[in-house]
């Protein structure tokens, strides 16, 4: 085939690229105008964002949720929101987009989608940078873009929180790659900036294993030019060492909220009961390997609807369009390269680190690698690594496949004969299973090309058209109908109230009133994430003892019972079924006081004159108090050991209360006590780091456009 | 002469394979083999190709008149999972048990018990298996370990609602008999109330035996649950 005219590629490719976008949009528009809702992880994850960025509009970074995460459980009893901060990556600028877009009228719902899509369309066009920077060759770039863009990636942005990890996975790789061949300061500040953002999102020990194993591959391959490679980056270093300098100490920046939250884990206030169930270690996030090997690669890989029953596919089931397989296996008589035996190598070690349990690798690594007992879901390595290499490594056959018909270097007959065999193969496999005529004409269109290929036939446009429409022809048949699959509902967004509602008289009057004895039932499903005091409530009191109990804000005792150890069950879940005027306290109080002898406490209701609410935000409360004498107040927030308590400014004694409340005592007369959820500096830091980020994007974007301008310059 | 030949096979079989993507995929194929604990890369595979619901439905409703066939192939199945999952995971337990109830309408009883045990061990807040293990020693009239078994059955209760619904294996069996969870719990509770009723029996026969003898008349045989 010979090579066409560049400018006229060019359009051509340009072109095809807006089209395949457009019905990207077409096949996911259910999605994108909020008729389909969004399902498993990415629903929660919207809440968190939202949540989030609603929040620090109003110059309030939440560390904590004051009313919980509503899909976890109900009981508005508070979570500490660092643990869903650190999955989302707060600090992401990209995350203005949906500000943005809201602000000019579009609803949060609209906007959260359109920036799923965006910043999808942002990694896709990574991966073709990248891709660019492999092959130097548009048509297989825009080949690799192609097949990532109507993989399961695309889907899965609605079903999974997974797109916020792959994106900055892909720019990095981009910017490592352009680093090396061209070692440029905009290049190394995009290594960084990628680096900040994986370093605070989800789990960035993923990345850290895909980058090693890379790194390893390319150096077993590529090893003669390590000389040549070091040379280079060494002679920038020396270049521009404040530049180096300033990137390794934003490094270390973004490092500081995962090391903040590893630190709070090891403090056993926090639990992922499920998650953590089995694991030796003491840290709350840490994962036994048997939890582990409940999971990997092949119970995900779903092969049922990556080839046939492709009308029933979901948005997690795993999908490259068909063209990849087509030439995975027409390229399997390409000459090998270097680049094909590390994609490889890279997606083999990939592959049996996915299998847990069923290699031996993942066990070795778990023993002596730490972080490898803080992440579980080894699944997640297809779509974060596996994917994507396959993909290269078959736009590189295909690239191989071209070269070779080229330059002659096979025999065409022994070929065709090849190709018409893999090509029949294929449409016998899928006549017996009654594919959808899309797939057929993927499988001609694909014979087609490769045997213009390999005969030199055709122009080029209709070369480039015949492949392109083998790329998307399957992917459009297959994804018209997942949203058939997800019929329209109303799907709520996350509900933040910004006021503190304190029960009615009536309302009061009847929780603590006469009620059924108690079933004993306890909770039927543990949340997944909460504080180590409301498991062990959970664990312990009647389920719907402990949930009208904790309904209600705050309540008032005067009666003390001091707790070292256990606590007698029966006599506290009594005790709160009635709202006695006794708390059991887990400290020694030193302030032990003889109470009035009223028998029940009291629930501190909106018509209290002596109790007044000044100001409620994510992380304080401030309340005016004029008790006629001193009461321990208790608020039902879950006890944790970085809420501080204030009163009249000064700090006072905050006790864990009732297994998993908060407690103090309130001295009688006119006081104004206020509630902070973590320190002052704490906060300081992360409004810091809420600036620096869009900052540092737009230094990247600032010598990205220098970069493209000098380089342009040069080409004239 | 013949060693040129040779040298020149050997450099067309270095050149079509060797040389060529497909040595890669050969490679592979061959480590997969070394590097690849077979057995468990099975057990993996088990997972997402449970038995058919009707077969399963069977399983549990008429387990007496079942197809001999396909308890077999149930039993393959869960036996499998029981012998190669981790001890640590919360499907082991659901798997013995589930085994040893396939093993008791197989007629080995001696199998069945073990089984039993096995996942009261693995998890000792295990209602079904201590019930199971209650029913069989009740029905060869050992009233005195029935009743230790009924009476660790009634203690575990109130964990096995939580726990043994969110387990996969009896989320899977739910699903798939088209049960919903409070479909479940109901049977659950129901298994609750029997088993009280149940230890108290057995505690009048050890007390009493005459009272056996006059209920030994008409001969009851439980169904494991």
């Amino acid at each position: 085939m010979k090579t066409p005219p560049l400018n006229r590629i060019s359009s051509l490719l340009i072109l095809l690229t807006v089209l395949s976008i457009a019905v990207w949009c077409y096949l996911f528009r259910f999605f994108l105008n909020a008729s389909a809702p969004l399902q498993f992880d990415a629903y929660p994850y919207l809440g968190h964002v939202q949540f989030y960025l609603e929040n620090i509009m109003k110059g309030v970074y939440p560390l904590w949720d004051p009313l919980n995460n509503p899909w976890d459980n109900v009981y508005n009893t508070g979570n500490v929101n660092e643990f869903f901060l650190r999955r989302i990556g707060e600090f992401n600028p990209f995350f203005l987009i949906i500000v943005v877009l809201n602000k000019i009228g579009l609803s949060f719902m609209i906007s959260y989608r359109l920036f799923l899509v965006f910043y999808f369309f942002l990694g896709v066009a990574g991966f073709y940078l990248l891709s660019q920077r492999i092959f130097s060759d548009r048509l297989a770039s825009l080949t690799a873009a192609l097949l990532l863009l109507f993989s399961c990636i695309g889907a899965s942005i609605f079903e999974s929180y997974l797109l916020l990890e792959i994106v900055p996975f892909i720019w990095f790789f981009y910017f490592l790659s352009a680093f090396i061949q061209t070692p440029y300061q905009v290049f190394l500040l995009g290594m960084t900036f990628s680096l900040m953002v994986i370093n605070i999102t989800y789990i960035p020990f993923y990345f850290y294993t895909i980058l090693s194993v890379s790194l390893i591959c390319f150096f077993a391959v590529y090893s003669t030019r390590m000389g040549m490679t070091y040379r280079g980056i060494s002679e920038f270093v020396s270049r521009h060492k404040i530049f180096t300098w300033g990137c390794a100490v934003l490094l270390a920046v973004s490092l500081t909220p995962g090391m903040l939250w590893h630190q709070q884990t090891h403090q056993a206030e926090i639990s992922t009961i499920q998650r953590h169930a089995g694991s030796q270690d003491e840290n709350s996030t840490t994962v036994s390997i048997d939890k582990i090997n409940e999971g990997g690669i092949i119970p995900n890989f779903i092969f049922d609807r990556l080839f046939v029953n492709t009308d029933k596919i979901g948005l997690h089931d795993i999908y490259i369009p068909l063209f990849a397989f087509l030439m995975f296996f027409s390229g399997m008589w390409v000459r090998l390269n270097r680049r094909l035996v590390g994609f490889c190598l890279f997606g083999y070690v990939m592959f049996l680190i996915g299998l847990v349990d069923a290699s031996y690798i993942h066990k070795f690594l778990y023993q002596h690698i730490p972080f490898f007992k803080y992440f579980r879901n080894v699944q997640f390595f297809l779509q974060f690594a596996i994917l994507p290499v396959f993909i290269l490594f078959v736009v590189e056959q295909m690239r191989g496949f071209n070269e070779d018909c080229q330059r002659s270097l096979i025999n065409r007959k022994w070929m065709t004969l090849w190709v018409m065999t893999v090509h029949g193969g294929t449409a016998g496999l899928f006549l017996h299973q009654h594919a959808g005529p899309m797939t057929y004409a993927v499988i001609i269109f694909n014979l087609g090309w490769t045997l213009g290929c390999i005969w030199s036939l055709g122009r080029w446009w209709l070369w480039i058209l015949l492949l392109w429409a083998a790329i998307i022809l399957q992917p459009f048949e297959v994804y018209s109908s997942v949203a058939a699959h997800y019929p329209p509902s109303y799907q709520p967004g996350y509900e933040i109230r910004y006021n503190l509602n304190l029960p009615s008289v009536e309302e009061a009057r009847k929780m603590m009133g006469p009620k059924e004895r108690p079933n004993n039932v306890l909770l039927d499903h543990l949340p997944y994430f909460a504080t180590s005091w409301l498991y062990e409530a959970l664990e312990s009191i009647d389920i719907e003892v402990l949930s009208n109990y904790l309904s209600v804000p705050f309540i008032l005792y005067d009666r003390l019972e001091e707790v070292s150890g256990q606590v007698d069950r029966n006599r506290l879940q009594a005790s709160l079924d009635h709202f006695e005027n006794l708390a059991f306290v887990y400290m020694d109080t030193k302030h032990r006081q003889k109470g009035r002898g009223l028998s029940q406490a009291r629930i501190i209701t909106s018509a209290d004159q002596d109790f007044k609410v000044l100001k409620f935000d994510a992380n304080n409360v401030v309340v005016k108090t004029a008790f006629p004498s001193p009461c321990f107040l208790v608020r039902t927030q879950n006890y944790h050991n970085q809420w501080e308590a204030f009163i009249d400014g000064k700090p006072v004694s905050l006790y864990r209360t009732n297994i998993c409340a908060q407690g103090l005592w309130v001295p009688a007369g006119e006081h104004v006590v206020h509630w902070q959820f973590g320190s002052t500096g704490r906060y300081v830091w992360a409004y810091f780091l809420v600036v620096l980020y869009p900052f540092v994007l737009g230094w990247v974007l600032w010598l990205w456009l220098r970069f493209r301008a000098s380089t342009q310059k040069l080409s004239i | 002469m013949a060693m040129a030949s040779l040298q020149s096979i050997y450099t067309k079989i270095v050149d079509l394979i060797v040389r060529r993507v497909v040595f890669l995929f050969l490679l592979g194929t061959v480590l997969s083999l070394v590097l690849i604990d077979q057995d468990k890369l099975k057990i993996k595979t088990l997972n997402t190709t449970l038995p058919s619901a009707s077969v399963l439905k069977e399983f549990v409703y008429h387990p007496a008149g079942m197809d001999q066939g396909n308890m077999r192939d149930m039993f393959v199945y869960y036996h499998f999972l029981c012998d190669y999952m981790g001890s640590n995971t919360y499907e082991k337990p659901a798997a013995c048990g589930i085994v040893g109830y396939a093993y008791y309408y197989l007629g080995d009883e001696k199998k069945a018990i073990d089984y039993f045990l096995m996942a009261t061990k693995l998890f000792d807040h295990s209602f079904w298996p201590y019930y199971d293990l209650g029913v069989i020693y009740f029905n060869k009239e050992r009233y005195d370990q029935a009743m230790k078994y009924f009476a660790l059955a009634r203690d575990a209760y109130p964990y096995t609602i939580g726990f043994f619904l969110r387990t996969m294996t009896y989320q899977q069996i739910a699903g798939l008999l088209g049960l919903n969870q409070d479909e479940f719990q109901k049977g659950l509770q129901e298994g609750g109330s029997n088993i009280q009723k149940l230890y108290i029996i057995c505690k009048l026969f050890v007390e009493n035996p005459d009272l056996k003898k006059q209920f030994m008349r008409k001969k009851i045989d439980l169904r494991l649950f």
